[in-house]
């Protein structure tokens, strides 16, 4: 808000001063309510204005922002909306500023032709353009055409007062009649009264927070005075009287006889149960969340960036260890659909596992070829890779095969399509099992790297120290030598 | 083969019926050997479509639709019966699109793609008479046909093959043998690379072993380190201690600093 004001506020210096960059004063605003409002201000001093010669300028700036910001013009024959520029200033500038007409930007010219045109010819020449076509010559703004409405000073009653006092007020003629229509907002609530006996039998605290009867009174009075009005209640409960309440003590009292009331009575109305610790715990959590400094709201959402990251990061890894245990299970899969051909006993077992196969490869397939419901098909049209597969991998497909000698798009007869499509299906594993095992190799490779740089750190240390140890063995020699040397001597 | 089941499924389609017509669909070529003075043409070429057994097409085909290039007259040439075949002169060669319409509507056209061939592959000068020929073999499947396209077809039994310009049989055994071919060979490269990939997984374990007890040794003698200096245990005793490796020494260490960090060593 501040900013908005100080923009406004030098928009308007600028304007007052130097008209000519007032260009440069819109431009800075990127607010689009504070770019709304400029215009508003804008408008209002260009039809209080003197600067004639100058205001032609103003107005295309404001035809520009209007079209950046996509506002109908206010002033254009296509919406004859009442501003104050056609009520207030409409003799004054119509007479004395003839540019200000000729400036408009006609419906349908693109916006940077006409500031070239406004340009670089000069106001004189385009003013002399126009004036003689006349035709992009503004309509004067359209009033309401109907007759205008009586108004009238009438009294009227409030019915929601009660003291009967009658007040005046501008009402249209037609209107006076009519109830006072702000009375439907004075909305009494129903706050419940208790007898002394209802108290002895139903309304006794027993919730251990000691409330007594005079205290209740007291809560009750307050209650009727400011309409349940509970941060005043609490503002005026009286403390010295009786034991320090919170807002949520009160609210959990109220209620609680309230509901105990309406259960005595069997009266049939609504039930609210008040959850004064989830309150009080929310009410914390809000101070707590509006009491936060600058740098802690920076360093919470830094937080989150940094926790979206790793959660992308790990569903990452996640994806890329699915697909390899897919790739594997696949692979496994595939062996097992040649069983190992021989004798009748393997042979029941085999039948079995093709039972189980059939169902889990539909899973675990690479390649899904189209499956064709009922009508007329090629048979060709099976042996196309689906899409999905990707330009990159289908080329890489059609290159092993042609290492194969084999063409993209053999003979369709049944037999050929169905070995086919599992020898694609095969091809494309091995080419997914291929870039598994480079990568497998490179980390294996950054691993022996790692392993070898710390081995290699280690053996310095150890250099070190063993280099250490014989520097004082050799030390330890030399003294001893010398010793023995001092000795003999 | 099929079973007239009207009741269930689809109402008037033959459940569980599949008919293959096998087709072959390409064109030929001749050469006039020179271009022509009139249009430059400088070839004749048929395009067709014909069954690959000898049979009575024009009991299941209603029409055939071919699509030519836009610079023809007339660019959409119906056949409404056999020969289903479009003989035209040209210059260039570019993709027809052939469509062949059933006598059942409710059965979907069917849409072929050739690419009209000219020019003999490797380039051969052009010698006027000289046949080239590009043709494919493609079937058409009618998986659960309509009662009436059912009967129709079932009309046009197929007699003896028509005679070709490739041995199709032949051809059909010898791409089987390629593929059979290529997938063994590509089965064992699965395999290999199967046992590789578990190969590079086992030494990547040992390397990550092997680097977390490093890691965990240079962390131990740290901490050791550590202890050590703030116990005033003499350092030459220290290294000796740690050379020998004696359990008890270990143990004692990791008393100490489970007690102090809270952590044992084995855990790490």
């Amino acid at each position: 808000m501040h900013q908005l004001k100080f923009a406004l506020a030098s928009a308007a210096k600028i304007l007052i001063r130097n008209p000519e960059d007032v260009a440069s004063a819109t431009h800075q605003l990127s607010d689009t309510r504070q770019l709304t409002r400029t215009i508003a201000l804008f408008e209002w001093l260009l039809a209080d204005s003197q600067h004639s010669t100058c205001s032609a300028k103003i107005n295309t700036v404001m035809a520009d922002v209007r079209e950046i910001l996509e506002i109908n013009d206010p002033t254009s024959n296509e919406s004859p909306t009442v501003t104050k520029e056609a009520i207030i200033g409409s003799n004054k500038t119509k007479k004395t500023s003839k540019p200000q007409a000729i400036a408009k930007r006609p419906e349908g010219m693109n916006r940077e032709v006409f500031a070239l045109l406004n340009f670089e010819k000069g106001q004189q020449n385009v003013e002399d353009m126009s004036t003689t076509s006349g035709g992009y010559k503004q309509v004067k703004a359209k009033l309401g055409r109907s007759r205008a409405r009586r108004w009238c000073w009438a009294p009227f009653s409030n019915p929601a007062r009660t003291d009967g006092a009658s007040l005046h007020h501008w009402r249209r003629a037609a209107d006076v009649a009519k109830p006072y229509a702000f009375s439907k907002f004075n909305i009494q609530p129903k706050v419940f009264t208790y007898t002394p006996e209802e108290y002895e039998q139903y309304l006794h605290d027993d919730t251990g927070s000691n409330w007594t009867r005079e205290e209740t009174d007291h809560l009750f009075s307050l209650c009727r005075t400011f309409h349940l009005q509970f941060v005043v209640i609490y503002d005026r409960f009286d403390s010295a009287r009786f034991p320090n309440r919170t807002m949520e003590d009160l609210i959990e009292r109220y209620y609680d006889i309230r509901n105990r009331l309406i259960k005595a009575r069997g009266l049939d109305e609504k039930i609210f149960i008040f959850d004064a610790a989830h309150e009080a715990s929310r009410k914390s959590q809000l101070e707590k969340l509006y009491n936060r400094t600058s740098e802690e709201v920076k360093e919470e959402e830094m937080l989150m960036v940094e926790l979206k990251a790793i959660e992308a990061q790990r569903k990452e890894r996640v994806k890329g260890q699915e697909g390899l245990v897919r790739l594997m299970t696949a692979n496994e899969k595939k062996e097992a659909k040649h069983p190992p051909s021989g004798r009748k006993s393997a042979k029941k077992k085999s039948l079995k596992k093709k039972g189980d196969h059939n169902q889990s490869s539909t899973d675990t397939a690479i390649i899904k070829f189209p499956e064709k419901s009922s009508g007329v098909w090629l048979r060709s049209s099976r042996m196309k890779l689906p899409l999905s597969i990707g330009q990159k991998k289908t080329k890489a497909v059609e290159q092993f095969l042609s290492e194969y000698d084999l063409p993209p798009a053999p003979m369709p007869t049944e037999e050929i399509c169905q070995a086919f499509n599992d020898l694609r299906e095969k091809i494309l594993l091995l080419l997914n099992l291929r870039q598994l095992a480079d990568n497998c190799e490179y980390e294996a490779q950054t691993l022996k790297h790692k392993l070898e740089a710390i081995n290699r750190s280690r053996e310095v240390l150890q250099l070190k120290s063993d280099f250490c140890h014989i520097y004082v063995h050799i030390r330890r020699c030399r003294i001893s030598i010398l010793k023995f040397s001092i000795k003999t001597l | 083969m099929a079973e007239l089941a009207s009741s269930d499924g689809q109402p008037g389609r033959v459940k569980g019926a599949t008919v293959i017509k096998p087709i072959i669909y390409g064109n030929i070529a001749q050469s006039f050997g020179k271009k022509r003075e009139e249009d430059n043409h400088t070839h004749e070429w048929t395009v067709f479509v014909r069954p690959y057994k000898d049979e009575d097409v024009s009991q299941w085909v209603k029409k055939v639709q071919f699509k030519l290039h836009d610079s023809y007259t007339d660019p959409v040439r119906v056949l409404t019966s056999a020969p289903f075949e479009v003989v035209e002169t040209g210059w260039g060669e570019f993709e027809i699109v052939i469509k062949i319409f059933f006598t059942d509507p409710t059965e979907k056209p069917v849409t072929l793609y050739h690419a009209l061939k000219l020019f003999a592959t490797p380039p051969v000068t052009l010698t006027p008479g000289k046949r080239v020929f590009s043709e494919h073999y493609d079937e058409i499947v009618f998986t659960d046909p309509t009662h009436f396209m059912y009967s129709c077809l079932m009309n046009a039994t197929p007699q003896q093959s028509l005679k070709h310009e490739v041995d199709y049989i032949a051809h059909e055994k010898e791409t089987m043998t390629l593929i059979t071919n290529a997938a063994k060979k590509v089965e064992e490269e699965i395999a290999d690379k199967k046992k590789l990939i578990q190969n590079h997984k086992e030494t990547k374990e040992q390397y990550v072993s092997e680097i977390a007890k490093l890691e965990c040794e240079a962390f131990f003698d740290k901490c050791l380190g550590l202890y050590m200096s703030m116990l005033k245990f003499p350092s030459s005793k220290l290294r000796s201690y740690k050379r020998s490796r004696q359990p008890e020494f270990f143990n004692m260490f990791n008393v100490v600093i489970e007690m102090n960090v809270g952590q044992s060593y084995n855990s790490y």
